[in-house]
Protein backbone atom coordinates (compact mmCIF):
# COMPACT_ATOMS: atom_id res chain seq x y z
CA UNK A 1 0.00 0.00 0.00
CA UNK A 2 2.93 2.39 0.92
CA UNK A 3 4.31 1.57 -2.68
CA UNK A 4 1.07 2.19 -4.32
CA UNK A 5 0.94 5.52 -2.34
CA UNK A 6 4.60 7.07 -2.74
CA UNK A 7 3.86 5.92 -6.65
CA UNK A 8 0.38 7.89 -6.69
CA UNK A 9 2.48 10.42 -5.26
CA UNK A 10 5.26 11.01 -7.62
CA UNK A 11 3.26 10.88 -10.79
CA UNK A 12 1.84 14.42 -10.37
CA UNK A 13 5.04 15.14 -8.90
CA UNK A 14 7.01 14.35 -12.44
CA UNK A 15 4.22 16.71 -14.32
CA UNK A 16 4.45 19.20 -11.83
CA UNK A 17 8.00 19.79 -10.83
CA UNK A 18 9.03 20.92 -14.20
CA UNK A 19 6.14 23.02 -15.01
CA UNK A 20 7.19 24.75 -11.83
CA UNK A 21 10.40 25.00 -12.87
CA UNK A 22 9.92 26.55 -16.26
CA UNK A 23 7.68 28.87 -14.54
CA UNK A 24 11.09 30.24 -13.35
CA UNK A 25 11.77 31.17 -17.07
CA UNK A 26 8.03 31.46 -18.50
CA UNK A 27 6.81 34.26 -15.80
CA UNK A 28 9.48 36.53 -17.35
CA UNK A 29 8.47 38.77 -19.72
CA UNK A 30 11.65 38.12 -21.58
CA UNK A 31 12.00 37.31 -25.77
CA UNK A 32 12.31 33.40 -25.80
CA UNK A 33 10.91 33.17 -22.25
CA UNK A 34 7.83 34.46 -21.97
CA UNK A 35 5.83 31.89 -23.53
CA UNK A 36 3.45 29.41 -22.32
CA UNK A 37 4.68 26.52 -24.40
CA UNK A 38 7.18 26.10 -21.47
CA UNK A 39 5.42 23.78 -19.12
CA UNK A 40 4.73 21.36 -21.43
CA UNK A 41 7.79 21.56 -23.45
CA UNK A 42 9.70 21.25 -20.06
CA UNK A 43 7.90 18.38 -18.81
CA UNK A 44 8.17 16.19 -22.39
CA UNK A 45 11.95 17.15 -22.40
CA UNK A 46 12.31 15.91 -18.75
CA UNK A 47 11.22 12.99 -19.64
CA UNK A 48 12.74 12.59 -22.97
CA UNK A 49 16.42 13.55 -21.02
CA UNK A 50 15.35 11.18 -17.86
CA UNK A 51 15.04 8.13 -20.15
CA UNK A 52 18.06 9.05 -21.96
CA UNK A 53 20.36 9.17 -18.82
CA UNK A 54 18.47 5.77 -17.48
CA UNK A 55 19.84 4.37 -20.44
CA UNK A 56 23.29 5.96 -20.00
CA UNK A 57 23.41 4.14 -16.92
CA UNK A 58 21.44 1.15 -17.40
CA UNK A 59 23.24 -0.37 -20.37
CA UNK A 60 26.83 0.00 -18.71
CA UNK A 61 25.48 -1.69 -15.90
CA UNK A 62 23.91 -4.32 -17.74
CA UNK A 63 27.45 -5.45 -19.39
CA UNK A 64 28.98 -5.39 -16.28
CA UNK A 65 26.72 -7.06 -13.82
CA UNK A 66 25.39 -9.36 -16.12
CA UNK A 67 22.00 -8.66 -16.26
CA UNK A 68 20.87 -9.45 -19.28
CA UNK A 69 17.89 -11.97 -18.87
CA UNK A 70 16.78 -9.67 -16.21
CA UNK A 71 16.54 -6.00 -18.11
CA UNK A 72 15.76 -7.73 -21.28
CA UNK A 73 16.36 -6.26 -25.05
CA UNK A 74 12.45 -5.38 -24.97
CA UNK A 75 12.84 -3.14 -21.92
CA UNK A 76 15.58 -1.29 -24.16
CA UNK A 77 13.17 -1.27 -27.07
CA UNK A 78 10.45 0.15 -25.12
CA UNK A 79 12.74 2.59 -23.62
CA UNK A 80 14.35 3.78 -27.48
CA UNK A 81 10.26 4.15 -28.58
CA UNK A 82 9.31 6.53 -25.25
CA UNK A 83 12.65 8.51 -25.99
CA UNK A 84 11.56 8.56 -29.87
CA UNK A 85 8.43 9.48 -28.61
CA UNK A 86 9.22 12.70 -26.24
CA UNK A 87 12.00 13.88 -28.63
CA UNK A 88 9.25 13.88 -31.39
CA UNK A 89 7.48 15.90 -28.88
CA UNK A 90 10.15 17.98 -27.94
CA UNK A 91 11.17 19.02 -31.91
CA UNK A 92 7.40 19.62 -32.22
CA UNK A 93 7.70 22.10 -29.34
CA UNK A 94 10.94 23.92 -31.07
CA UNK A 95 8.96 24.24 -34.28
CA UNK A 96 5.80 25.82 -32.42
CA UNK A 97 7.75 28.16 -30.57
CA UNK A 98 9.17 29.30 -33.98
CA UNK A 99 6.31 29.41 -35.86
CA UNK A 100 3.89 31.43 -32.87
CA UNK A 101 7.17 34.23 -32.88
CA UNK A 102 6.85 34.85 -36.50
CA UNK A 103 2.84 34.63 -36.64
CA UNK A 104 2.46 36.47 -33.24
CA UNK A 105 4.25 39.65 -35.05
CA UNK A 106 6.01 40.26 -32.02
CA UNK A 107 9.70 41.36 -33.25
CA UNK A 108 11.91 41.06 -30.20
CA UNK A 109 10.27 37.50 -30.28
CA UNK A 110 11.16 37.15 -33.45
CA UNK A 111 14.47 38.41 -33.34
CA UNK A 112 15.12 35.99 -30.01
CA UNK A 113 14.78 33.11 -32.08
CA UNK A 114 16.23 33.95 -35.47
CA UNK A 115 19.17 34.91 -32.99
CA UNK A 116 19.11 31.57 -31.30
CA UNK A 117 19.83 29.69 -34.92
CA UNK A 118 22.32 32.43 -36.27
CA UNK A 119 23.52 34.77 -33.47
CA UNK A 120 26.50 33.88 -31.28
CA UNK A 121 25.25 31.13 -30.18
CA UNK A 122 24.45 29.21 -33.50
CA UNK A 123 26.53 26.54 -32.59
CA UNK A 124 24.71 25.55 -29.65
CA UNK A 125 21.48 25.89 -31.38
CA UNK A 126 22.41 23.73 -33.88
CA UNK A 127 24.15 20.99 -31.35
CA UNK A 128 21.19 21.17 -29.52
CA UNK A 129 18.65 20.60 -33.18
CA UNK A 130 21.09 17.44 -34.28
CA UNK A 131 20.77 15.96 -30.69
CA UNK A 132 17.27 16.47 -29.74
CA UNK A 133 15.35 16.56 -33.06
CA UNK A 134 17.23 14.64 -35.49
CA UNK A 135 18.88 11.51 -33.20
CA UNK A 136 16.23 10.18 -31.83
CA UNK A 137 14.65 9.80 -35.06
CA UNK A 138 17.02 6.94 -35.80
CA UNK A 139 15.36 4.68 -33.46
CA UNK A 140 12.16 4.40 -36.10
CA UNK A 141 15.35 1.60 -37.74
CA UNK A 142 14.68 -1.79 -35.99
CA UNK A 143 18.53 -2.14 -37.11
CA UNK A 144 19.48 0.71 -34.93
CA UNK A 145 17.69 -0.41 -31.95
CA UNK A 146 19.18 -3.50 -31.80
CA UNK A 147 22.35 -2.55 -32.02
CA UNK A 148 23.02 -1.74 -27.92
CA UNK A 149 26.30 -0.38 -28.38
CA UNK A 150 24.76 2.21 -30.67
CA UNK A 151 21.77 3.00 -28.66
CA UNK A 152 24.15 3.96 -25.64
CA UNK A 153 25.77 6.53 -28.09
CA UNK A 154 22.52 7.77 -28.85
CA UNK A 155 21.18 7.95 -25.06
CA UNK A 156 24.16 9.96 -24.94
CA UNK A 157 23.81 12.24 -27.61
CA UNK A 158 20.32 12.67 -26.01
CA UNK A 159 22.00 13.83 -22.74
CA UNK A 160 24.34 16.65 -24.41
CA UNK A 161 21.32 17.68 -26.38
CA UNK A 162 19.54 18.33 -23.54
CA UNK A 163 22.35 19.98 -22.24
CA UNK A 164 22.64 22.25 -24.80
CA UNK A 165 18.52 23.23 -24.65
CA UNK A 166 18.74 24.55 -21.34
CA UNK A 167 22.44 26.34 -22.36
CA UNK A 168 20.62 28.02 -25.18
CA UNK A 169 17.19 28.76 -23.38
CA UNK A 170 19.16 30.60 -20.65
CA UNK A 171 21.97 31.97 -22.31
CA UNK A 172 20.72 33.53 -25.60
CA UNK A 173 17.74 35.26 -23.79
CA UNK A 174 20.07 36.17 -21.55
CA UNK A 175 22.97 37.48 -23.69
CA UNK A 176 20.02 40.61 -25.72
CA UNK A 177 17.78 41.31 -23.78
CA UNK A 178 15.60 44.02 -23.41
CA UNK A 179 18.39 46.44 -22.35
CA UNK A 180 21.03 46.70 -24.73
CA UNK A 181 23.60 47.70 -21.64
CA UNK A 182 23.14 43.93 -20.57
CA UNK A 183 23.94 42.11 -23.66
CA UNK A 184 26.96 40.63 -23.67
CA UNK A 185 28.77 37.01 -24.59
CA UNK A 186 29.15 34.03 -22.04
CA UNK A 187 32.41 32.27 -21.32
CA UNK A 188 32.24 30.20 -18.73
CA UNK A 189 35.28 30.21 -16.40
CA UNK A 190 37.31 27.76 -15.27
CA UNK A 191 35.55 27.82 -11.68
CA UNK A 192 32.15 27.03 -14.10
CA UNK A 193 34.18 24.27 -15.83
CA UNK A 194 34.73 22.51 -12.67
CA UNK A 195 31.67 22.82 -11.01
CA UNK A 196 30.70 21.45 -14.14
CA UNK A 197 32.50 18.80 -13.76
CA UNK A 198 32.62 18.19 -10.25
CA UNK A 199 28.38 18.09 -10.83
CA UNK A 200 29.22 14.81 -12.72
CA UNK A 201 31.69 13.68 -9.29
CA UNK A 202 28.79 13.98 -7.33
CA UNK A 203 26.24 11.85 -8.93
CA UNK A 204 28.58 9.48 -9.91
CA UNK A 205 29.36 8.94 -6.14
CA UNK A 206 26.02 8.61 -5.19
CA UNK A 207 24.91 6.34 -7.95
CA UNK A 208 27.96 4.19 -7.59
CA UNK A 209 27.43 4.48 -3.65
CA UNK A 210 23.79 3.13 -3.93
CA UNK A 211 25.03 -0.11 -6.34
CA UNK A 212 27.22 -0.55 -3.69
CA UNK A 213 24.70 -0.87 -0.62
CA UNK A 214 21.25 -1.15 -2.15
CA UNK A 215 19.70 -3.69 -3.89
CA UNK A 216 20.23 -3.35 -7.63
CA UNK A 217 17.82 -5.21 -9.01
CA UNK A 218 15.26 -5.90 -6.44
CA UNK A 219 14.38 -10.06 -6.11
CA UNK A 220 11.48 -10.31 -4.70
CA UNK A 221 9.55 -7.73 -7.75
CA UNK A 222 11.46 -10.32 -9.97
CA UNK A 223 9.78 -13.17 -8.23
CA UNK A 224 6.63 -11.52 -7.70
CA UNK A 225 6.15 -11.88 -11.67
CA UNK A 226 7.18 -15.49 -11.75
CA UNK A 227 4.47 -17.72 -12.32
CA UNK A 228 4.94 -19.73 -9.31
CA UNK A 229 3.90 -16.80 -6.94
CA UNK A 230 0.44 -16.45 -8.42
CA UNK A 231 -1.73 -17.40 -5.66
CA UNK A 232 -4.42 -17.95 -8.07
CA UNK A 233 -2.98 -19.79 -10.41
CA UNK A 234 -1.09 -23.41 -11.19
CA UNK A 235 1.31 -24.64 -8.68
CA UNK A 236 4.62 -25.90 -10.19
CA UNK B 1 14.34 -22.36 29.88
CA UNK B 2 12.74 -21.04 26.83
CA UNK B 3 9.69 -19.42 26.06
CA UNK B 4 6.78 -21.24 23.55
CA UNK B 5 6.31 -18.16 20.38
CA UNK B 6 4.00 -20.59 18.19
CA UNK B 7 3.98 -23.04 15.45
CA UNK B 8 5.09 -22.56 11.94
CA UNK B 9 4.22 -24.66 9.19
CA UNK B 10 5.93 -24.40 5.60
CA UNK B 11 4.54 -24.33 2.32
CA UNK B 12 6.13 -24.67 -1.66
CA UNK B 13 3.67 -22.10 -3.51
CA UNK B 14 2.20 -19.34 -2.80
CA UNK B 15 -1.40 -20.98 -4.17
CA UNK B 16 -0.47 -23.23 -1.54
CA UNK B 17 0.21 -20.42 1.18
CA UNK B 18 -2.96 -18.82 0.20
CA UNK B 19 -5.74 -21.56 0.04
CA UNK B 20 -4.27 -22.58 3.72
CA UNK B 21 -4.53 -18.46 4.89
CA UNK B 22 -8.16 -18.97 3.86
CA UNK B 23 -8.44 -22.20 5.66
CA UNK B 24 -6.92 -20.66 8.70
CA UNK B 25 -8.94 -17.79 8.93
CA UNK B 26 -11.90 -19.63 9.00
CA UNK B 27 -11.43 -21.59 11.64
CA UNK B 28 -11.17 -18.65 13.60
CA UNK B 29 -7.97 -17.74 14.53
CA UNK B 30 -6.55 -14.33 15.37
CA UNK B 31 -2.96 -14.29 16.21
CA UNK B 32 -1.05 -15.43 13.00
CA UNK B 33 0.92 -14.71 10.52
CA UNK B 34 2.14 -15.18 6.92
CA UNK B 35 6.03 -14.86 5.96
CA UNK B 36 6.68 -14.91 2.23
CA UNK B 37 9.57 -13.95 0.08
CA UNK B 38 7.56 -11.66 -2.56
CA UNK B 39 4.48 -10.07 -1.65
CA UNK B 40 1.24 -12.57 -2.51
CA UNK B 41 -1.99 -10.42 -4.16
CA UNK B 42 -4.63 -10.53 -2.02
CA UNK B 43 -3.14 -12.20 0.70
CA UNK B 44 -4.34 -9.62 3.48
CA UNK B 45 -7.67 -10.17 2.45
CA UNK B 46 -7.22 -13.81 2.39
CA UNK B 47 -6.39 -13.24 6.30
CA UNK B 48 -9.00 -11.12 7.67
CA UNK B 49 -7.02 -8.37 7.13
CA UNK B 50 -8.96 -4.74 7.08
CA UNK B 51 -8.03 -2.36 4.78
CA UNK B 52 -4.71 -0.70 5.64
CA UNK B 53 -3.91 2.05 7.91
CA UNK B 54 -0.82 4.04 5.77
CA UNK B 55 -3.31 6.03 3.56
CA UNK B 56 -4.47 7.85 7.11
CA UNK B 57 -1.15 9.13 7.41
CA UNK B 58 -0.37 9.78 4.42
CA UNK B 59 -3.62 12.29 4.17
CA UNK B 60 -2.18 13.32 7.96
CA UNK B 61 1.34 14.34 6.16
CA UNK B 62 0.29 16.13 3.16
CA UNK B 63 -2.61 18.61 5.48
CA UNK B 64 0.53 19.07 7.85
CA UNK B 65 2.47 19.75 4.59
CA UNK B 66 -0.16 22.18 2.78
CA UNK B 67 -0.97 23.93 6.20
CA UNK B 68 3.10 24.53 7.07
CA UNK B 69 3.88 25.94 3.61
CA UNK B 70 0.65 28.06 4.04
CA UNK B 71 1.95 29.51 7.53
CA UNK B 72 5.64 30.24 6.24
CA UNK B 73 4.44 31.70 3.24
CA UNK B 74 2.01 33.72 5.51
CA UNK B 75 4.52 34.21 8.64
CA UNK B 76 6.73 35.79 6.60
CA UNK B 77 5.51 38.15 3.70
CA UNK B 78 2.01 39.37 6.19
CA UNK B 79 2.99 39.06 9.39
CA UNK B 80 6.79 39.42 10.37
CA UNK B 81 8.04 41.88 7.36
CA UNK B 82 5.23 42.78 5.28
CA UNK B 83 6.35 44.55 2.04
CA UNK B 84 3.95 45.96 -0.44
CA UNK B 85 5.24 44.57 -3.67
CA UNK B 86 3.73 46.05 -6.72
CA UNK B 87 0.40 46.66 -4.58
CA UNK B 88 -0.55 42.80 -4.26
CA UNK B 89 -2.07 41.72 -1.59
CA UNK B 90 0.19 40.51 1.69
CA UNK B 91 -0.73 36.85 1.69
CA UNK B 92 -3.01 35.04 -1.26
CA UNK B 93 -4.08 31.46 -1.59
CA UNK B 94 -2.31 31.35 -5.09
CA UNK B 95 1.43 33.24 -4.90
CA UNK B 96 2.67 30.22 -2.58
CA UNK B 97 1.55 27.95 -4.48
CA UNK B 98 4.82 26.34 -5.30
CA UNK B 99 5.50 26.33 -1.62
CA UNK B 100 2.67 24.59 -0.46
CA UNK B 101 2.47 22.36 -3.12
CA UNK B 102 5.53 20.84 -3.20
CA UNK B 103 5.63 20.24 0.87
CA UNK B 104 2.26 18.56 0.52
CA UNK B 105 3.93 16.44 -2.10
CA UNK B 106 7.16 15.92 0.71
CA UNK B 107 5.16 15.45 4.19
CA UNK B 108 2.68 13.02 2.03
CA UNK B 109 5.70 11.17 0.89
CA UNK B 110 7.07 11.24 4.83
CA UNK B 111 4.02 10.18 6.12
CA UNK B 112 3.75 7.24 3.46
CA UNK B 113 6.98 5.84 4.55
CA UNK B 114 6.87 6.46 8.33
CA UNK B 115 3.35 5.42 8.80
CA UNK B 116 4.27 2.18 7.24
CA UNK B 117 7.42 1.77 9.85
CA UNK B 118 4.98 2.99 12.77
CA UNK B 119 2.36 0.34 11.60
CA UNK B 120 4.93 -2.42 11.05
CA UNK B 121 6.47 -1.90 13.97
CA UNK B 122 9.65 -1.38 12.33
CA UNK B 123 12.47 -1.38 12.97
CA UNK B 124 12.91 -4.09 14.78
CA UNK B 125 15.92 -5.78 14.67
CA UNK B 126 15.22 -9.57 16.18
CA UNK B 127 11.97 -10.91 16.45
CA UNK B 128 11.53 -14.18 18.18
CA UNK B 129 10.25 -16.34 14.47
CA UNK B 130 14.41 -15.75 13.59
CA UNK B 131 14.66 -19.00 16.04
CA UNK B 132 13.30 -20.97 13.10
CA UNK B 133 15.84 -23.32 11.65
CA UNK B 134 14.96 -22.36 8.24
CA UNK B 135 13.25 -19.06 8.64
CA UNK B 136 16.05 -17.96 5.72
CA UNK B 137 14.03 -19.69 3.52
CA UNK B 138 11.09 -17.16 3.42
CA UNK B 139 13.59 -14.94 2.13
CA UNK B 140 13.93 -17.56 -0.91
CA UNK B 141 11.79 -19.78 -2.01
CA UNK B 142 9.16 -20.51 1.12
CA UNK B 143 6.51 -19.79 2.18
CA UNK B 144 5.39 -19.70 6.58
CA UNK B 145 2.67 -19.68 8.28
CA UNK B 146 2.86 -18.88 11.91
CA UNK B 147 0.34 -19.54 14.65
CA UNK B 148 1.40 -17.73 18.46
CA UNK B 149 0.69 -19.26 21.72
CA UNK B 150 -1.51 -15.87 22.28
CA UNK B 151 -3.93 -17.16 20.12
CA UNK B 152 -7.15 -18.13 22.64
CA UNK B 153 -7.85 -20.94 19.76
CA UNK B 154 -4.38 -22.57 20.16
CA UNK B 155 -4.30 -26.01 21.47
CA UNK B 156 -0.24 -27.77 21.16
CA UNK B 157 -1.69 -30.81 19.13
CA UNK B 158 -4.70 -29.74 17.34
CA UNK B 159 -3.07 -26.44 16.16
CA UNK B 160 -0.37 -29.09 14.78
CA UNK B 161 -2.79 -31.14 13.11
CA UNK B 162 -4.86 -28.45 12.08
CA UNK B 163 -1.54 -27.08 10.14
CA UNK B 164 -1.08 -30.53 8.56
CA UNK B 165 -4.49 -30.56 7.11
CA UNK B 166 -4.63 -27.27 5.27
CA UNK B 167 -1.49 -28.34 3.82
CA UNK B 168 1.78 -27.32 5.93
CA UNK B 169 4.87 -29.11 5.68
CA UNK B 170 7.73 -29.39 8.67
CA UNK B 171 5.48 -28.29 11.11
CA UNK B 172 7.77 -26.59 13.90
CA UNK B 173 7.44 -25.58 17.35
CA UNK B 174 9.64 -21.89 17.59
CA UNK B 175 10.88 -21.28 20.75
CA UNK B 176 11.97 -17.87 21.87
CA UNK B 177 15.19 -18.86 24.21
CA UNK B 178 15.69 -16.82 27.38
CA UNK B 179 19.44 -14.91 27.47
CA UNK B 180 20.90 -16.13 30.84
Amino acid sequence: MAYLLLAGLSTPLVLSVHTIVSFDFAVANLPGWHTTIFPPYFVAGAIFSGFGMVLTLLLPLRAIFRLHDLITEKHINNMCKIILATGSMVGYAYAMEFFIAWYGANSYEGFAFVNRAFGNYWWAYWIMISCNVICPQLFWFKSIIKNIPLVWIISIFVNIGMWFERFVIANTTLSRDFLPSSWGYYSPTVVDIFTFFGTFGFFSVLFLLFIRFLPLMPMAEVKSVMPAADPHGGKH
Amino acid sequence: MDIKYGLAATFNSAKDLYDAAGKIREEGFKDWECYTPIPVHGLDAQMGLGRSKVPCFTLLGGVTGFCTGMLIVWYMNAFDYPLIVGGKPYFSMIYPFPVFYELTILFAAFGTLFGMFFLNRLPRHNHPVFEHPSFGRTGDDKYMIVIEIEDPKFDDDETKDFLKSVGGKSITLIREPINS
